[in-house]
């Protein structure tokens, strides 16, 4: 049985780049038309999205009542190694709906709970009108406490590991309103960082936990210039730079594949030396096309 | 620009060999001549050696290349024949601008004498044609009387150049394996399939062929580098040039003379 001649799809790099490089002006065209789709599409995601806000610190420590303090005489925090838990603790409760209703509380004069109550009277003596509005006031405090969680995140650093008298505690506030407006936008974080420096150090010193011998916990405001501002300048420039290399890049490399599979599939004789030598017959020779300027076409005039 | 020059240029695809086809062209046929005698020698017993052109696929220039590789062989004072042993759709009369018959089919079928349908070219290379249409044209070239025609030819001639239909069309190429010396198999740069090569070099070595190569035809170069055939290193452009001007001055000392 005599062995059958066939050719082998070998796959050599430099034939590989000879391919890609034959195809190069499609590529850097395909290549161009991604880096543009995808400079639009990070403009597009970017386009009036503005964070505007700012970082407040907190301060946390306990202290002793007069006479006691006066033992100690440190000016640090003493939470030492009960540092982490205490402050994750208060942090998980600064996160809750609870302190972002009370953050929101002046400006509504009331909780949802008790709206959603007055709703179900308003109902039940027959005000549909009332219960309407009260509703109304039920939707609009959802927002609004949904929109306090969105915009406010509390972070904390502690350092447990240092002895008990120079461990220090700090919670951080950050608040960042999302708005397509620079006034709305301002205002808004501007509205919740006077609520924030107001009510999170009272708040803090009411539920934080007191190690023992202590008697009560102290939060002082660190930051001073905590001024309002926009929070991610130049954000569109960089999505967009960001998403014209990536897509750039893909289409790329998607256009060199279908370029290479495209090449591939086809199976016309191109490369005959390798060919011929996969196939195992000598290439005797090579005859070159010959070209030659087309026949002019007779124009009328010569016709005549 | 470009697309200008583009379109003022056609390709040509039927020619003869003569002093106005390129240096390249003429090199190219020269250089399968020579490829092709130093896979046949000459046979101790003086007779020709019968060369059998086919290819897997028709449009791929084997008429060109047997004609052409005919006239070179002619070149070097060799008696040549041509045979167009396509029966059905033999072109060679177009080279040679005359009527295909009588031709081959006829002298076999006893209609035509051998003398009849031998045609002279000039006193090297003599050319028979394809002739009348054959309702049998496997079983009449298969028969005792081409046996005996070819090896008849062999005795006149020192080359006998047979050009054959395609390989995987008809079957019609089997039957003048027997009878020839070696086999050459035509494709066509950018056009011929490598499957189909593959094939018909497969079916030709189960008729016990011998294969000796292959021919190339219609190579354009992809890279427009400075060397007219790419990386490929034939003639590169230059020094094509260099020798075609060193041929140009011999050709001219030779008409002063």
């Amino acid at each position: 049985m005599e062995e059958q001649i066939g050719v082998r799809d070998e796959i050599s790099l430099s034939e590989l780049f000879k391919i890609l490089w034959r195809k190069a002006l499609v590529l850097i065209l395909v290549c161009m038309i991604g880096c543009v789709a995808g400079g639009a599409l990070g403009v597009l995601k970017t386009w009036n999205v503005h964070y505007y806000g700012t970082k407040v610190e907190f301060y946390v420590n306990p202290s002793k009542s007069e006479d006691a303090s006066s033992e100690t005489g440190s000016q640090y925090g003493v939470y030492g190694t009960y540092g982490k838990p205490l402050m994750e603790s208060m942090v998980k409760l600064l996160e809750s709906e609870d302190f972002a209703e009370k953050l929101m509380l002046d400006e509504n004069g009331m909780p949802a709970k008790k709206i959603s109550t007055e709703i179900d009277a308003l109902i039940d003596e027959g005000d549909a009108n009332g219960a309407l509005e009260a509703w109304r006031k039920t939707e609009h405090y959802k927002k609004m406490i949904a929109f306090v969680c969105d915009a406010t995140s509390y972070s904390y650093a502690t350092d447990s590991n240092v002895e008990e008298e120079l461990a220090k505690s700090f919670i951080f506030v950050e608040i960042s309103v999302l708005s397509g407006d620079k006034e709305k936008g301002m205002g808004n974080a501007q509205i919740l960082l006077d609520r924030v420096k107001t009510h999170v150090p009272a708040y803090i010193k009411k539920n934080m936990v007191k190690p023992d011998g202590y008697d009560e916990t102290n939060c002082q405001r660190i930051t001073r210039l905590d001024e309002v501002k926009l929070l991610n300048p130049g954000e569109m420039l960089s999505t967009a730079i960001k998403y014209a290399i990536l897509l750039g890049a893909a289409s790329f490399l998607a256009a060199s594949v279908a370029v290479i599979v495209v090449d591939y599939s086809d199976k016309r004789l191109r490369n005959f030396e390798r060919t011929m030598d996969q196939l195992g017959v000598p290439v005797l020779g090579v005859i070159p096309t010959i070209t030659e300027p087309a026949p002019k076409a007779q124009t009328d005039k010569e016709v005549a | 620009m470009s697309i200008f020059k583009k379109n003022q240029i056609s390709v040509k695809r039927e020619y003869l060999l003569t002093k106005n086809l390129p240096f390249e062209v003429r090199e190219a046929f020269r250089s399968l001549k020579a490829s092709l005698c130093v896979s046949l020698p000459k046979k101790e017993n003086g007779e020709g050696i019968a060369l059998l052109v086919t290819s897997a696929s028709p449009e791929v220039g084997k008429t060109t290349v047997s004609v052409n590789l005919s006239l070179m062989l002619a070149e070097s004072n060799a008696k040549v024949l041509l045979i167009d042993g396509d029966t059905r759709k033999g072109r060679v009369a177009r080279y040679f601008e005359t009527n295909a018959k009588p031709g081959l089919v006829d002298c076999i079928s006893g209609q035509a004498t051998l003398e009849e349908v031998t045609r002279v070219y000039n006193e090297k290379i003599s050319y028979i044609t394809c002739g009348s249409h054959s309702p049998r044209p496997y079983e009449l070239l298969e028969s005792s009387v081409t046996k005996k025609l070819l090896s008849e030819l062999k005795k006149q001639y020192d080359y006998i150049v047979i050009d054959t239909p395609p390989v995987l069309l008809l079957s019609d190429v089997l039957a003048l394996i027997p009878e020839t010396d070696g086999t050459v198999v035509v494709c066509r740069h950018r056009s011929s399939h490598v499957n189909d090569i593959a094939k018909t070099l497969n079916t030709l070595r189960f008729a016990k062929a011998n294969i000796l190569g292959v021919v190339v035809n219609d190579y354009t170069p992809l890279e427009k580098s400075k060397k007219a055939y790419g990386g490929y290193g034939y003639y590169a452009r230059e020094s094509a040039e260099y020798y075609q001007e060193s041929e140009m001055e011999q050709e001219a000392a030779t008409t002063e003379e």
